[in-house]
C-alpha cells in the first residue's frame, strides 16, 4: 500500500513538469495590454418622400400634378400622393404632416374647389386629424426605410350646373410638418 | 660544551621554530554572482507614436473604416512566448451590438471571429530569441460586422486585449 502511495507521488511530481512543457499559460508577470475601439451609429434625421400613384418619387421640382378634365357636363377627377418616411432615429418622434391647397384659377371668376382626402391605410402610426388635413404621425425609432405615412388624394368635382371657362387651371398645394416635442 | 646546554638549546630552537612556521590554512574564496533580469515593454503603437500605449481609446469611428492597429513589444527573456490578441463585440449602454467579424494579423488572411474568447496569434518571442533583446511588432486589422438596419443609435465600444503567454 505504501509502494503504491509513493509511486503515485512520484509519477504526479513526474507529470507536473512534463505538463508545464506543453501547455500554454498566462504570463502573470506583464499585464495585457488593452486598448477600446469605438463604433458611432450616427442617427439618420427624418425625410418624408411623396410618390405619386406611379409610385415615381417626386421632388420639389418636378411635384406637379396635373388634371385633364373631361369634356362632360359633370366629372370628377382624383390624383393621389403616397407618404412615406425614412430615418434613424435614437427615439420616437411625434410629428403633424398637414396640407392646404388653394383652388385651381384660372382668372378670377373662374376657380375649381380642390378637396383633399387622407387615409392612413390601417397603419397605426398615424393617425388622420379631425380636421381632415393633417397626419399624426409616430416616427419610430431605428432604422425605417421608406415606411409608409398615408396616402392623401386630391379631388377636383365639377357639377352639372358648374360652367367654367376653358383653360389652363392652376393652384398651388403645400405640405408643412410639425414636430411635436 | 655542556651536554645538557646543549640539549636545552635545541629544544628552545625547536619551540621558537614552531613560532615562526606559516600556518597551513585553506584560501578563503568568496563567489560573486549577479543576474541580469528580464526586461519586457509591449503595448499599442497608435498613430505616428514610436511608445507603447496601454488602455487608450482610439476614438475614430470603427463602423466608417476598420481599425487599423499596430501592437509590438521590445523583450529580453529567459523564456519564450507569445503575444495573443482577443475582441470583444461592439456593444452599447443598454442595448445595442455589433460583432466583430474577422480579425487580420500582419499579412495573413482575415481569421474569422466567434466570440470574445476567440484568440489570435500575433507575435512570438522564439526559443531562438531567448535571453536576446528583440523587438518586433504588427499590423491589425479588426473588421466589425456590417450594420445592421436594426442596430440602435449610439455610440459602441469594443475592447482589445493582447495578453502574453508561454510556450514550450
Amino acid at each position: 500500500m505504501m509502494n503504491i502511495r509513493r509511486n503515485l507521488v512520484i509519477l504526479s511530481l513526474l507529470f507536473i513538469p512534463l505538463l508545464s512543457l506543453v501547455a500554454v499559460e498566462d504570463m502573470p508577470r506583464f499585464s495585457p495590454a488593452t486598448v477600446k475601439l469605438v463604433g458611432m451609429i450616427n442617427p439618420r434625421d427624418l425625410e418624408i418622400i411623396v410618390t405619386n400613384e406611379a409610385d415615381v418619387e417626386l421632388t420639389s421640382d418636378d411635384a406637379v400634378m396635373e388634371f385633364i378634365f373631361p369634356s362632360q357636363e359633370q366629372w370628377e377627377v382624383s390624383q393621389s400622393l403616397n407618404f412615406y418616411y425614412s430615418s434613424h432615429l435614437a427615439i420616437e418622434k411625434k410629428g403633424t404632416l398637414s396640407f392646404q391647397v388653394d383652388d385651381l384659377n384660372l382668372d378670377k371668376n373662374n376657380s375649381l374647389r380642390i378637396s383633399l382626402e387622407l387615409y392612413n391605410n390601417n397603419n397605426a402610426n398615424t393617425r388622420v386629424e379631425p380636421s381632415g388635413s393633417s397626419f399624426f404621425v409616430t416616427f419610430k425609432e431605428g432604422a425605417q426605410n421608406r415606411t409608409p405615412i398615408g396616402t392623401l388624394t386630391v379631388k377636383i368635382r365639377k357639377n352639372a350646373s358648374d360652367i367654367y371657362s376653358a383653360g389652363i387651371y392652376r393652384g398651388f398645394f403645400s405640405m408643412n410638418y410639425t414636430e411635436m416635442n | 660544551m655542556n651536554k645538557k646546554i646543549i640539549a636545552f638549546a635545541l629544544v628552545l630552537l625547536i619551540v621558537m621554530g614552531g613560532v615562526f612556521a606559516l600556518p597551513n590554512y585553506t584560501p578563503a574564496t568568496a563567489l560573486l554572482q549577479s543576474t541580469i533580469g528580464d526586461s519586457f515593454s509591449h503595448g499599442f503603437l497608435i498613430g505616428d507614436s514610436t511608445a507603447y500605449q496601454t488602455g487608450v481609446t482610439v476614438s475614430d469611428n470603427a463602423f466608417s473604416v476598420d481599425p487599423e492597429l499596430k501592437y509590438g513589444f521590445t523583450a529580453k527573456h529567459s523564456s519564450a512566448f507569445k503575444a495573443q490578441l482577443s475582441v470583444t463585440a461592439f456593444t452599447k449602454t443598454g442595448s445595442g451590438i455589433v460583432n466583430i467579424d474577422t480579425v487580420t494579423v500582419g499579412n495573413e488572411n482575415p481569421a474569422q471571429w466567434t466570440d470574445s474568447s476567440t484568440k489570435f496569434d500575433l507575435l512570438v518571442y522564439e526559443g531562438t530569441d531567448v535571453n536576446k533583446t528583440v523587438k518586433k511588432d504588427v499590423k491589425i486589422v479588426i473588421t466589425p460586422k456590417a450594420i445592421d438596419d436594426n442596430t440602435p443609435v449610439g455610440t459602441y465600444t469594443a475592447t482589445v486585449t493582447v495578453s502574453l503567454v508561454t510556450v514550450s
